[in-house]
């Protein structure tokens, strides 16, 4: 009935929203496109008390693509959550930009995901009534913004899905279901995407596609990828990998490799 | 499996708390209705026992057996003096009822329904018993009975002004009493009066008894045959198991009218539960098809699967069933406190439960489960492992096309059916025929009405994201969505069709009444109008012309009781228009014969006087004179007999033979047939003053028909409820009045079987919000991803919203227009002339339907977004 019209956010504001870029960030761009200091998030109560981020500190470069790696239990998906203001931390800040979220109420911070950030989960992806088309423009729908055409057909064309957008998510193999999910968070133009293991359920060649749909979206388009995985050679389609253990950051990799993953994974669970 | 049964329940015990619901208020009422209509039954049938425990015979005036009591009518009086010199009688009482009131010191009554009676000086006689002071002995002395004392506050010694068939009186109180264990058998409290004093105000001078009671040490058979020997033939003698029975008749007839109409209402709900059960079992059946799946990949048979669904549902409707039964005997306490506190005393207030109340209740709410929940159960067991594996909420088994043509037929023939019945020939058969196929075809059709309705939804909403969402979702599943529409289809279109034709009858009665109808007032009286009243209305500015008119119960030589009045013909012709429509008037104001309407006609004699023909069965007892109106009780009825106007016409030149009060049988010619008014009815069979003292002897008047200044009517209309006001049992009809009374019954119908009917619109409306919490704990996950896109709080509640708010208006839509469409074809079918269907009130349905809607939304939309957006989102 009522599609409440937020504040359109300054996209001028926005950094690596205006333009695609890869260059190096221009001097008045901040540092990072999201960033979590000294982050807690701690579970259950004082006797048994569960600390799945435990003090970390990290940010994510815009125009990049960053993985964060780890152990089961080690704090990725919370640490991913509390990034893109799906959750908030027990104490610390988060910003998206520039902006401090956990100084927005819940509205705010919903206006906030809808209009900057993208998102990939690892399955359950789209709306089974709407069509692939329809979940592609679903957040702009939502937020009310004009589809622009142009951009619209050059991410579906890259995806491959020009002849199935009429097609209800049903008709879709799970690849072909990943890939709308993935055309979605770009046709946004998100200040970042979170990628939550979005290869997790798919087969080796549609892990591939998928993969290198975010890295094109980086190098082409100058968008923000930050993903969670499991998988070394997942790993190896980003610009830089992040360690962690028991809710802190223990490691750092840039320009990995899958024997270079491999070694540290190794080295952390040894 | 009967663990795994309890664990289910369990675990969804919030789901199944809201199912529970409907078969508790379905069942509730079931109970309700049957311990209602028990409790009226045996109280009343205990009271007369005990009231004439000690009565072996009573004396009843012969009109009194046709057709409940009949007031006006009773025993002479003179006849007790020679009962109670026989000798099988030990002990004879004449018993006297009339209303009475006793007023408070503004003139206005305590009690609206009191009675009046006389006091049985016979101890055994008597059931009622003096607590305090004594009892009533002379004029002026009443008894009160110590309900109405206690509730009043009144003492012994303290005078009240009565308002009785005799007028207004002045009494001092003398005794309480009470009745057993009870206050008294009357519902708005009795005033004893002695024996000679209640024949002078409650019978108005009448010299007559309602009855009389006899008891004998003997043998009760020889008392009823000498009382038989002793007594008149115009009055009968019961035995006492006879009297007792006649003295519950009208109250077993009133249960037994009440009971089947109560339980109807409480089975059409608990109909419409079924719908809601059904609904909920296949949800969750949906739902849990994984975990079913699990417990069928580990060993599970399809058998057991089925079993401990069923037993689930059987759990359920128990459990239900007895808090419903709970909640019903508390809902009939509730009940009749409520009726007690507006005076409205349920013959006998008591409280029954019998074994059949809970059989009934418990039986029909765990029958009504278990039915419903027997076709998601089939196809639990059918699920197979692969099929519930695959993870979606969407329902992709579709609609059956043999269920969708089957549905379209089904509409088609009931819709061509009813329009037949409309345009070309009316047939009752077929308008039944065509309301069920209709009926049937809006339930097996719903999916594709569903389907329908979400399209038109979709294009009228697609501007709005979340409309447009919510109007896929409500297809999604288009039988569940039809399911859950039609239990609020099945109370609109029932409360709509009763409306629609409900008012159309009742504008078109009221019609034809208005044409009937001749004087302006009528005077009518369960008791004899007094002289001083005649007089006063005689006298009355503006009243142009008054006709008393005396009347009586008569028997014709077969032994047949009818009524007949005795005026002045012309005086009558002046005021009420008399016509004939065969023979002359002028013959019977010469006192040549009588006039007839043909109703409460006599049998009808050849005229070689001979001894009747086989036609004199067929002939029916004229209206008595207990139905004449009497606003106070109820309205009159209009009896257009069963067979009477067929089989035996009245005709000029047919001879009554019947018998004057000495036994002798006088003959009376039919001189006239009256042309059929509304007042005419209440004449019977009409003779001048002279042949009706010669017939019946000397009788008050009972009734008198007024003829207005047109130009003053309102203010003769105020002066005459005036003159009445201080006797009771006297009432001053205005001429339209049967057809207001008419209305008003006719409306206050309408009203009650739609509260009646309000109850399964409720449990719709339960159906509705259990429907959209499922749905929603189905897609919760989805819901978690929508709002981790950015749809806002708002924007997911609205999109609930329009989902829940789009099946109450497809329901509305389909019920209401249902409802419509049947409603005019049975207007056509009363009667040629075109009645304007009752838009408004079909307009206030409609918002009612809408209102159902928005309350059916509000909390499903709360709950969409109470559910963590994160946890959604993990679960698997
Ligand atoms: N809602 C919760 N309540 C309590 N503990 C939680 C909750 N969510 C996560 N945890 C705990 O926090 C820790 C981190 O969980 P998280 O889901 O971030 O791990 P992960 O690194 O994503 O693991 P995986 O690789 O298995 O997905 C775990 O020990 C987990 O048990
Ligand atoms: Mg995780």
């Amino acid at each position: 009935m009522n599609d409440p019209q937020p504040p359109p956010f300054d996209p001028a504001t926005l950094p690596g929203a205006d333009a695609p870029q890869h260059s190096a960030p221009a001097p008045t761009q901040p540092q990072w496109a999201a960033q979590v200091i000294d982050g807690y998030k701690i579970y259950g109560s004082a006797d048994s008390e569960v600390r799945a981020l435990d003090g970390i500190t990290v940010g994510f470069e815009p125009s990049r693509f960053t993985a964060i790696m780890g152990p089961s239990g080690s704090g990725k998906s919370t640490l991913m959550q509390c990034a893109a203001g799906l959750d908030r931390l027990s104490q610390g800040q988060v910003f998206i930009g520039e902006v401090d979220i956990s100084t927005l109420n819940e509205k705010q911070l919903t206006l906030l995901r809808r209009e900057r950030i993208g998102f990939v989960f690892q399955q359950f992806n789209l709306l089974p009534t709407l069509t692939a088309g329809e979940n592609i423009t679903f957040p702009l729908d939502l937020a009310g913004r004009k589809v622009d055409q142009g951009w619209m057909d050059q991410v579906v064309t890259t995806v491959g899905l020009a002849d199935r957008l009429t097609h209800k998510p049903s008709e879709l193999s799970g690849g072909q279901q990943q890939r709308v999910a993935v055309a979605r968070a770009l046709v946004e133009r998100p200040q970042i995407i979170f990628a939550d293991e979005p290869t997790g359920n798919l087969d080796s060649q549609s892990s591939a596609d998928i993969l290198h749909f975010l890295r094109d979206a980086v190098d082409s388009f100058g968008q923000t990828v930050v993903m969670v995985t499991h998988d070394p050679v997942a790993a190896t389609y980003a610009d830089r990998v992040l360690f962690l253990s028991d809710g802190r950051l223990v490691d750092e990799l840039m320009a990995p490799t899958k024997d270079s993953v491999l070694a540290r994974m190794g080295a952390l669970a040894g | 499996m009967w663990n795994l049964t309890l664990r289910n329940l369990r675990a969804n015990l919030a789901r199944l708390v809201s199912t529970a619901v409907a078969v508790i208020t379905g069942t509730a009422f079931v109970a309700c209705g049957l311990v209602l209509t028990q409790a009226i039954a045996s109280s009343v049938a205990g009271n007369v026992e005990l009231q004439y425990s000690a009565v072996d015979a009573g004396v009843v005036s012969q009109g009194m057996t046709a057709d409940g009591p009949g007031a006006l009518e009773g025993v002479d009086a003179a006849l007790l003096e020679p009962l109670e010199a026989l000798p099988e009688v030990s002990g004879a009482a004449g018993e006297l009822v009339a209303s009475t009131k006793l007023l408070d010191s503004d003139g206005d009554a305590l009690r609206s329904q009191m009675l009046g009676r006389s006091w049985i000086t016979d101890s055994e006689l008597n059931p009622f018993t003096v607590d305090e002071g004594r009892a009533p002995e002379a004029e002026g002395e009443i008894a009160v009975d110590r309900g109405t004392v206690d509730r009043f506050d009144i003492s012994i010694g303290d005078d009240f002004d009565l308002a009785t068939p005799a007028g207004p009186v002045e009494a001092t109180v003398v005794g309480i009493t009470s009745f057993g264990r009870s206050a008294t058998v009357d519902g708005g409290g009795t005033v004893f009066l002695s024996p000679g004093y209640a024949l002078e105000v409650l019978g108005a001078g009448s010299e007559q008894y309602t009855q009389i009671l006899l008891r004998s040490d003997g043998p009760p058979g020889e008392l009823v045959a000498a009382a038989r020997d002793t007594l008149p033939t115009n009055v009968s003698v019961l035995d006492g198991e006879d009297f007792r029975t006649e003295a519950t008749a009208s109250t077993q007839e009133f249960v037994s009218f009440l009971r089947p109409v109560l339980l109807g209402f409480a089975f059409l709900a608990l109909f419409v539960a079924g719908f809601v059960i059904y609904n909920t079992f296949t949800v969750v059946v949906t739902q849990r098809s994984r975990e079913l799946a699990l417990v069928r990949s580990i060993g599970g048979t399809p058998g057991q699967v089925r079993r401990s669904l069923l037993g689930e549902g059987l759990l359920l409707g128990l459990g239900a069933s007895v808090i419903g039964l709970g909640i019903g005997m508390a809902l009939s306490a509730l009940l009749q406190w409520i009726l007690q506190r507006f005076d409205v005393g349920l013959p006998g207030a008591g409280f029954a439960l019998s074994g059949w109340t809970v059989l009934i209740t418990v039986g029909s709410g765990t029958l009504i489960t278990v039915v419903s929940v027997l076709i998601p159960a089939f196809k639990a067991g059918r699920t197979r492992p692969v099929e519930a594996m695959r993870e979606s909420a969407v329902d992709h088994s579709g609609t059956s096309m043999l269920r969708l043509y089957a549905g379209g037929a089904l509409l088609v023939i009931g819709v061509g059916a009813l329009l037949f019945n409309r345009f070309v020939q009316a047939y009752p058969l077929l308008l039944a025929f065509g309301a069920l196929t209709l009926f049937w075809g809006v339930v097996v059709g719903g999916p594709l009405l569903a389907r329908l309705f979400g399209r038109a939804m979709r294009s009228l909403l697609s501007r709005n994201l979340t409309g447009r969402i919510a109007a896929d979702n409500m297809v999604r599943n288009p039988k569940r969505t039809a399911t859950t529409a039609n239990a609020l289809v099945i109370g609109l279109f029932l409360v709509t069709l009763v409306t629609v034709s409900g008012t159309a009858l009742r504008d078109w009665a009221m019609d034809e009444v208005a044409k009937l109808s001749a004087s302006d007032f009528l005077v009518v009286a369960v008791t004899p109008i007094p002289d001083d009243l005649v007089q006063a209305v005689e006298n009355l500015d503006g009243v142009t012309a008054a006709a008393p008119v005396q009347t009586a119960l008569v028997s014709d030589a077969t032994g047949v009781t009818a009524l007949l009045s005795g005026a002045d013909i012309d005086l009558l012709v002046d005021t009420m228009g008399l016509e004939a429509t065969s023979g002359s008037l002028d013959d019977v104001a010469a006192g040549a014969g009588a006039a007839t309407t043909g109703f409460g006609q006599l049998s009808e004699q050849r005229p070689s006087g001979g001894p009747p023909g086989p036609s004199s069965s067929t002939t029916e007892v004229g209206p008595d004179p207990s139905e004449q109106p009497d606003p106070e009780v109820d309205g009159p009825t209009l009896d257009i007999g069963e067979s009477g106007s067929t089989t035996s016409q009245a005709d000029v030149g047919q001879v009554y033979l019947l018998e004057n009060p000495a036994g002798e049988i006088v003959e009376v010619p039919v001189a006239a047939v009256l042309e059929l008014q509304l007042d005419t009815i209440f004449l019977g069979t009409l003779v001048n003053q002279d042949l009706f003292t010669e017939i019946a002897g000397t009788q008050p008047v009972g009734q008198i028909y007024i003829r207005a200044d047109q130009d003053r009517i309102d203010q003769v209309g105020t002066d005459l409820d005036n003159i009445v006001a201080d006797y009771t049992g006297i009432e001053v009809v205005p001429g339209n009045f049967i057809g207001q009374i008419l209305g008003s019954v006719i409306d206050f119908l309408i009203a009650a079987i739609n509260g009646l009917l309000g109850l399964s619109v409720v449990i719709a409306l339960v159906g509705i919000v259990n429907t959209m919490n499922l749905s929603i704990h189905e897609r919760r996950r989805e819901l978690g991803m929508v709002r981790a896109l950015g749809m806002t709080v708002a924007q997911v509640r609205s999109m609930v919203r329009i989902e829940a708010f789009g099946i109450g208006v497809l329901g509305t839509l389909i019920g209401v227009g249902a409802g419509v469409f049947c409603g005019w074809v049975v207007i056509g079918s009363i009667t040629e002339v075109s009645i304007p269907l009752a838009w408004g009130r079909v307009g206030i349905i409609t918002a009612v339907g809408l209102l159902i809607s928005v309350f059916a939304s509000i909390w499903p939309a709360r709950r969409s977004t109470r559910i963590d957006m994160l946890e959604a989102m993990a679960s698997t």
